[in-house]
């Protein structure tokens, strides 16, 4: 694992007035004593000259700013679909592993590393959230926008989190990841509030679609310590891809989790098909070039994003849920944006509709 | 004010291979010659003294008729100052944008001169591209900047309107042999713009998918006899060679699409009642569109309908995905 200690080390880094004075930003300077720091009474400005100029010079670029909008937002989900009702708390952006699929490349047309310093806001901004709706149950995760652990070598707020949530009682943290900087969440007491959930795929598309990301067999190195340290485990199959062989690939992935994940200890697996909207396709074929990920049978879906052809989408997540099945009859398994009849055929039951399996979600982690 | 006077020069002063402010190359010389003989030279050229003689400002296709008419002397406005590329640059493109609006190719023409001369895109952008009708907008830079390098046939298909700018700024980047042999297809195939782009699209994709290079595929036997048939429109064969492509890039789709209309082939619908499967089958959801005039009409359309159902139609259309 040591070898991706260190993936991500910022050369330059630019500071948002507004949030030199945070713990954030000094943790971070402390920790790159060399970096060429600047100063920026905008971050804006900043990302304006990144947009404009060429990518590779404002790689390796960390850019400390302030969120200006929410922190926690209730995932967008995709309109006609059951939908999890999942809040999003967007505390970074950005990632530096360079999945061909990454549907961030359509949302950032810049390659800063962003990540949101005011965490005295963001804490108040839970805290109220919690507060004011005692009775309501959250669902978190911070893995929308980056990825939750790829820079906590450094960044070390997946602990702080861990920290934050332990001891509340109508919400749960996910950090999802492909990374595998887990040191700092082995030791930190979570108190079952902290759900670590791992993004996984075939061999074959790991190693030629997930850029840096770890491999399969690391990710289930650091999964397994996070288990020895008693947390439960999310697993997330998103996207599914279509290829010759993908059958034996993913089964090989779903065997490799069993073989060292107990049952009891998941939390949930979703399940995904590749979807990106259409104005993506060009930027993954440019981005991408070698990726054979836009071959797919995609055609526009109900919603307008490219899809496979729905019973290619069902024959992959039949056959998901009946390997997952065969280990265990109680882990939960959902479909992340896809419809009641997709669910029907593929698992022979669905939810009722987005608030039954946001209660089913609940369940598993209350 | 420019500091010039008129003067009648011998054509051999002239350093005729400097093109450098040469924006005059689409220009139909043959007819100049033409229209010189019949009323006469009324146009001085415009040239700049350098150590090595004139260098023609413009006026580049007056002075090849001139010769060709077996003319010496040219009546020229010749520049008693220095000027900069630039400056000198502008005046050529003014005379040209006198003559009406630049095509796509002169666009590219003009761009790649200027770059010759060390003007960069900003400068481009933010001066040249107004002066030729455009908005300072980088779009229109890239879309042209290339465009110089097609082969002449392509480059006719675009000042024709027959070839999107799109599709010429994309298809520039590519291989001459793959490019001429997509020319050769869409051509044969008197496709419009909209089609051509599907069509390299799908063309691109079904070539990766095969691993098969583009200018071979596009020699395969199945769709070069769709191509050749002589008994087929050309609407007809651009219609036959899309369903092929579709059938090649999304197999399983099209597999189902050929299902659902031989389950509706064996019914025979009449036209006023039609059955709709979702768009792309992405759901289960089928439509049904009844055409009536009256009360009678719309009982037949029932009792057809129930009868579709009595023969299990229903079920297989559903069942299909």
């Amino acid at each position: 694992m040591s070898k991706y200690k260190d993936f991500f080390r910022p050369e330059r880094i630019y500071i948002e007035t507004d949030v030199k004075n945070t713990m954030m930003v000094k943790r971070i300077l402390d920790r790159f004593p060399n970096a060429d720091v600047h100063d920026t009474e905008d971050a804006n400005l900043v990302i304006d000259q990144a947009t404009e100029q060429t990518h590779s010079k404002w790689q390796n670029t960390l850019l400390l700013a302030k969120q200006r909008g929410p922190f926690l937002r209730l995932c967008p989900g995709t309109q006609k679909h059951v939908c999890c009702l999942y809040y999003n708390l967007d505390i970074a952006a950005g990632c530096d592993l360079g999945c061909s699929y990454c549907i961030l490349q359509g949302y950032l047309n810049n390659p800063l590393i962003t990540v949101y310093a005011n965490h005295d806001d963001m804490y108040t901004e839970l805290d109220r959230a919690l507060v004011d709706h005692p009775t309501r149950f959250y669902r978190i995760g911070t893995g929308e926008l980056s990825d939750s652990l790829t820079f906590d070598h450094f960044l070390g707020i997946g602990a702080d989190l861990v920290r934050y949530f332990a001891d509340k009682q109508n919400a749960i943290i996910e950090l999802k990841s492909k990374n595998v900087h887990v040191e700092d969440l082995l030791t930190v007491e979570h108190k079952g509030r902290t759900v670590v959930s791992w993004s996984m795929n075939a061999k074959q598309v790991t190693e030629h679609d997930e850029g840096i990301a770890p491999s399969i067999d690391d990710r289930l190195l650091a999964a397994q310590q996070v288990q020895q340290a008693g947390y439960r485990l999310g697993f997330h199959f998103d996207p599914m891809i279509w290829f010759d062989g993908w059958k034996q690939e993913y089964k090989e992935t779903v065997d490799k989790i069993f073989k060292v994940i107990k049952p009891e200890n998941i939390a949930w697996i979703s399940l995904g098909a590749l979807r990106y909207p259409a104005m993506l396709d060009d930027v993954i074929r440019e981005n991408h070039p070698n990726s054979d990920i836009v071959l797919g049978e995609l055609l526009p879906g109900r919603d307008k994003k490219l899809r496979y052809f729905l019973p290619q989408r069902i024959e992959m997540f039949s056959h998901m849920y009946k390997w997952i099945k065969s280990y265990s009859a109680d882990v939960f398994i959902y479909l992340c944006m896809e419809n009641k009849s997709v669910w029907e055929k593929s698992f022979s039951w669905a939810p009722k509709n987005s608030a039954h399996l946001k209660t089913l979600l609940d369940q598993q982690v209350q | 004010m420019l500091k010039t006077k008129l003067m009648d020069l011998n054509i051999n002063g002239i350093n005729q291979k400097d093109e450098t402010y040469n924006l005059e190359q689409l220009i139909n010389v043959k007819e100049l010659e033409s229209n010189i003989c019949k009323t006469g030279f009324v146009a001085p050229v415009l040239v700049e003294i350098t150590q090595s003689g004139f260098r023609l400002l413009y006026g580049f296709a007056r002075v090849k008729a001139m010769l060709a008419i077996g003319e010496t002397i040219i009546p020229a406005i010749v520049l008693e100052q220095q000027l900069s590329f630039q400056q000198a640059f502008a005046l050529a493109l003014q005379d040209r944008m006198d003559r009406g609006p630049v095509n796509p190719v002169e666009v590219s023409v003009i761009i790649q001169r200027l770059e010759s001369g060390g003007v960069d895109k900003n400068e481009i952008v933010k001066h040249f591209l107004p002066e030729m009708g455009y908005g300072r907008n980088p779009k229109v830079y890239e879309l042209h900047k290339d465009l110089y390098m097609l082969e002449e046939s392509w480059q006719q298909m675009l000042i024709d309107d027959q070839l999107s700018l799109d599709m010429a700024a994309e298809i520039v980047s590519v291989e001459p042999d793959i490019r001429n042999a997509f020319l050769g297809f869409i051509k044969e195939l008197r496709i419009g713009k909209n089609r051509q782009k599907e069509f390299w699209a799908l063309v691109q994709d079904i070539a990766r998918m095969e691993n098969v290079a583009i200018s071979d595929f596009l020699q395969e036997a199945e769709i070069q006899n769709i191509v050749t048939d002589e008994l087929l429109a050309p609407a007809q064969k651009s219609d036959r060679i899309k369903q092929l492509f579709w059938q090649k890039r999304y197999p399983q789709y099209s597999e189902t699409e050929s299902r659902f209309k031989e389950i509706l082939k064996t019914v025979k619908l009449p036209p006023e009642l039609l059955i709709q499967h979702p768009p792309f089958f992405d759901g289960d959801r089928y439509t049904i569109l009844l055409n009536v005039s009256s009360a009678e009409e719309f009982q037949q359309h029932l009792e057809r309908l129930q009868e579709l159902n009595d023969k299990d139609i229903i079920r297989k259309l559903i069942e299909l995905v």
